[in-house]
């Protein structure tokens, strides 16, 4: 507890050049990657590169790679949630037409105000 | 770093260390917070994309891929600068440290003015979220078909526009910084204010990296 300076990781200046070009090159790789047609490979492949820089941001520019890993440990945590919430709801909604009879119907553009008004109980 | 030399020092703490490091574990569950304030839209667009892919791919046409890519080097370079800004006070060199804060206030203001040109030609076309969907017949706004093409608006200017909130808080977070950088608050002994911050502002660049794709780059 007595040299407290030696606690704090200072990163090189090389290490924060190094990792902001390769983000200039990935945003690069990204637009070049859309021109191709893959599918529905595109959005994977979109996801994957954003997920790499993010991660250079986190662990470099956050100093998540050099911090107490209780740090790392709230953020994983929060993404684990992310994806619980959007895996959950994207089943529901999939799926809930086997169950009862609701799709995704087209909005009406002048839909009579009466339409919503009179429906005060579901 | 002895508890002498620390004006910032609370006497609550076991030292400094542990002071800074707990300031750091509350930044991270603000910044969890963040996130799930976010997953909220995030979700949201996985569900209409899933609902509307074509609509989604004929809509996203609308914007402009050269203002969101400027964008994203705007954003990125000013997270460098910031970077480099807590770099700068650690090895305690704040004067060079307020150079960097500056930048990346200007980088920021940067990334407002060109969101600005963005949302103006949206206004201009009409293509506004929900009710507000009115799409004009000008040559230079091009039609988009589809089914509810409001829907994919509504999901653009939600997201856009919290993270505009979340990059004017930061600026003003960051002006507070060059105020007292220039008043010789921050020292390599105590910049507390500055990585947290620095924190915010990472992460709103981090939000921009999955916005650009998903809104900007569509298959």
């Amino acid at each position: 507890m007595s040299n407290n300076e030696h606690h704090i990781h200072i990163t090189p200046l090389k290490t924060y050049l190094v990792i902001y070009f390769t983000l200039l090159l990935m945003t690069l790789i990204t637009l070049i990657s859309v021109q191709f047609d893959f599918g529905s490979f595109n959005i994977v492949i979109a996801m994957i590169i954003a997920s790499f820089k993010a991660t250079l941001v986190l662990l470099f520019f956050m100093h998540l790679l050099y911090d107490n890993k209780i740090n790392l440990a709230f953020l994983v945590a929060s993404v684990v949630f992310l994806a619980v919430f959007i895996v959950i709801t994207a089943v529901d909604t999939n799926y809930r037409n086997t169950l009862y009879d609701i799709r995704a119907k087209v909005v009406e553009e002048q839909a009579p105000a009466e339409n919503f008004r009179n429906k005060k109980s579901y | 770093m002895s508890k002498e030399t620390t004006p910032y020092f609370q006497h609550h703490f076991v030292d400094p260390e542990q002071q800074y490091e707990s300031s750091k574990l509350g930044m991270w569950a603000f910044l969890v917070t963040e996130v799930l304030t976010f997953a909220g839209f995030f979700c949201a667009y996985a569900i209409y994309r899933m609902w509307n892919p074509e609509m989604f791919i004929n809509a996203h046409k609308a914007l402009d891929v050269t203002m969101g890519a400027t964008n994203t080097v705007v954003l990125i370079t000013s997270s460098l600068t910031m970077a480099l800004a807590i770099r700068y006070v650690q090895v305690n060199k704040p004067k060079v440290a307020l150079v960097h804060l500056i930048l990346t206030f200007l980088f920021a203001c940067t990334f407002l003015v060109i969101k600005y040109f963005e949302y103006e030609h949206k206004f201009h076309c009409g293509h506004l979220p929900g009710a507000l969907y009115n799409p004009h017949v000008y040559p230079d706004c091009i039609p988009i078909e589809g089914n509810n093409p409001h829907v994919f608006f509504s999901i653009y200017f939600m997201m856009t526009g919290l993270h505009g909130i979340h990059v004017i808080a930061g600026m003003v977070l960051i002006l507070w910084l060059i105020f007292r950088t220039h008043k010789g608050h921050f020292t390599s002994a105590y910049y507390t204010p500055v990585e947290m911050v620095g924190l915010f502002w990472h992460l709103v660049d981090l939000i921009w990296i999955y916005l650009f794709p998903l809104l900007y780059l569509i298959g």
